[in-house]
């Protein structure tokens, strides 16, 4: 069996939050890494698959580095340095912006090339996969090799379905920003029961929202984000997740295909699973392992 | 901010292929960044500690995330961690400084999260068939519920075959191992260590405007059946708040009121009954308590019905001992070698 070491610690994103992190290594020593980023109102740890990677990466020979985002939880406590000190701010899914995902992935590829790890596969399930694609596709020299997108969602799909009258929450949310109100809770919620702010709800559901990525449900608009990604990429598509994708899986399996910018591009649906793949950890690990060999 | 930002990329694109070098040595800080990294801290950790995640249930099935570090060398002694309010199970750097000093001195150490973590989190519920989401965090906090949190890991970690338990906690972590020990006695704990050890009269008394009147509407709410409704009114730190946790929090009986150093005149409740031995440490400039820290301590030794009971302040920091943490650590491992 490998032998693993687990190393708990906190990593600092440029504007000054402090993120807690767990990476686990094979003890044989690697100079590969999977970096994953966790979806809305999640945390770092909270999946069950997590602790599945945990054992099956390293045992696989990768190292695995399991980061809490600005995002985590509904509202979070969040520890922000400042020059004399720390300060704490709220954050959370409820105030949670794409744009911001960049400031929380960096350090983390920072604190791996730090530690000499050399190739780095960005790893996103769920919200987490929107984030993903939006680096990949923001930042120039990203230095990630692979990315492996976990049960992406359909943003739009979401807003129609989830959330009554999100165009009028829409507008509100813009009126709350411009009278500076935009930090402030709305009367409304989305999916998962999410208390949010206005700032995050207009990120959600502005007309350009960087979210809306994986438009299934809307097949005239761009894939933006995941269409300009050329490295690597593997896309799990959960059989059973009907909330996030309201398509059928086959056929959103092909309209990845027809959209991607990769020329090493694999999907799998996963059958009989849900969007957090309970129960379903061990076939997930093995459709991964299969790819990453 | 966007300078700060280039500087950060700049500085990643440069350290993308850097040269090898020992994992556990000094690495150099890196450019462009305000903070020094805490992993130059942790680098230095000793290797001679095996660290694991665990997922826990209470006793009513919530899901409990932990982290439990152990001296490879074995032992059956262990101190479990209970983190306070909007906070989680290695918020404070604090924690993972313990979890690299306890083992070293032959203790185990667990962190878990509680069902209180963060303001407002989602929690995972075993079920019959399977895993459900729940609301919790500090927003819907019953520390009456704090049995079944400590209840599971306990169980958990006899499993393991730890034989002495340590229960040590932090904030309202204090005030829930108090109502767990005075209500559930249990005779695998052997001692407690209480951190920071907050006044929960003088929160609502210094932070929480007309707090007795909201708390006659919380009752109300409960009443009409919207007890898990978030109220407008916020706890100190900024925490939303559920009727039900208001309530709990503001009731007469409250089980929250175990060390009133403000009002001397109601009784420390459930502390005054801990018989265990006990080692209190508190921070000079901490606010939570209300009084000065060596009043507040020899009240806390009058009150307390433990023949052995120790108290430490320590100077120069706050609630959550930024800057101090290994005198934190080590004061508390000196206690725990001198009990053994």
């Amino acid at each position: 069996m490998t032998q693993i070491i687990t190393t708990p610690d906190k990593i600092y994103t440029p504007d000054g939050l402090e993120l807690d992190t767990v990476l686990f290594e094979p003890k044989r020593g690697t100079n590969r890494a999977i970096i994953n980023i966790h979806g809305i109102s999640g945390h770092y740890l909270q999946n069950h698959f997590i602790s599945y990677m945990a054992r099956s990466y390293p045992e696989n020979g990768y190292a695995f580095f399991t980061v809490n985002n600005r995002g985590h939880d509904y509202i979070a406590d969040v520890v922000k340095s400042k020059i004399n000190g720390t300060d704490r701010v709220q954050k959370g899914s409820a105030f949670d912006i794409i744009e911001e995902s960049s400031f929380d992935i960096l350090p983390a590829i920072d604190y791996l090339n730090k530690q000499g790890y050399e190739e780095i596969i960005l790893q996103g399930h769920s919200l987490g996969v929107l984030k993903a694609c939006y680096f990949l596709s923001t930042e120039k020299n990203h230095g990630i090799s692979k990315t492996i997108l976990l049960s992406p969602m359909d943003v739009i799909h979401l807003l129609d379905n989830q959330v009554k009258d999100w165009k009028y929450w829409r507008d509100m949310a813009e009126t709350m920003i411009e009278g500076r109100r935009g930090q402030q809770y709305m009367g409304t919620k989305i999916w998962l029961d999410v208390p949010i702010s206005a700032d995050s709800f207009w990120d959600y559901a502005k007309e350009d929202s960087n979210m809306w990525q994986f438009n299934f449900s809307n097949l005239s608009r761009e894939f933006i984000h995941f269409n300009k990604i050329k490295i690597p990429m593997l896309v799990v598509l959960p059989e059973g997740d009907n909330i996030a994708i309201g398509i059928d899986k086959e056929q959103a399996k092909n309209e990845l295909k027809k959209r991607t910018a990769s020329k090493s591009f694999k999907a799998e649906i996963l059958p009989g699973s849900g969007h957090g793949y309970w129960g379903h950890e061990e076939k997930l690990m093995e459709v991964i392992n299969n790819w990453l060999k | 901010m966007a300078q700060v930002i280039e500087e950060f990329r700049s500085s990643l694109r440069s350290a993308s292929r850097p040269e090898k070098q020992s994992r556990w040595g000094s690495p150099q800080p890196f450019h462009g960044f305000a903070m020094t990294p805490f992993y130059l801290l942790t680098n230095m950790k000793d290797r001679n500690i095996n660290i694991t995640t665990h997922k826990i249930y209470s006793t009513d099935n919530i899901e409990l995330d932990s982290f439990l570090f152990e001296p490879k060398n074995g032992t059956d002694k262990i101190v479990i961690h209970i983190h306070g309010k909007e906070g989680h199970f290695v918020q404070n750097k604090f924690v993972l400084e313990m979890g690299y000093s306890y083992p070293k001195t032959g203790y185990s150490f667990l962190t878990f999260n509680n069902r209180g973590h963060d303001y407002i989190a989602d929690l995972i519920k075993k079920t019959a068939t399977g895993f459900t989401s729940v609301l919790g965090g500090s927003a819907y906090d019953i520390i009456e519920d704090c049995v079944h949190d400590i209840n599971g890991v306990l169980n958990y970690v006899k499993d393991l075959g730890y034989k002495e338990i340590i229960l040590q906690g932090h904030s309202l972590g204090p005030h829930k191992i108090s109502y767990y020990l005075d209500t559930k006695p249990n005779p695998d704990i052997s001692k407690v260590i209480l951190i920071s050890t907050s006044d929960i009269l003088f929160h609502l008394n210094s932070e929480v405007p007309h707090w007795e009147e909201v708390s006659g509407l919380a009752k109300k709410m409960i009443y009409e059946g919207r007890g898990k409704e978030i109220m407008a009114i916020r706890l100190w730190s900024n925490c939303p708040v559920s009727a039900e946790t208001f309530w709990n929090y503001t009731r007469p009986d409250s089980n929250t009121y175990c060390f009133n150093y403000t009002q001397p005149h109601i009784p420390f409740r459930h502390f005054e009954n801990i018989s265990l031995p006990i080692f209190t440490v508190v921070a000079e400039t901490d606010f939570a308590m209300g009084i000065p820290q060596e009043k507040a301590m020899k009240m806390l030794k009058e009150r307390s019905s433990s023949e052995d009971i120790e108290t430490y302040i320590v100077k120069g920091t706050s609630h959550n001992f930024a800057g101090k943490i290994d005198e934190l650590t080590g004061t508390i491992t000196d206690w725990l070698k001198k009990h053994e």
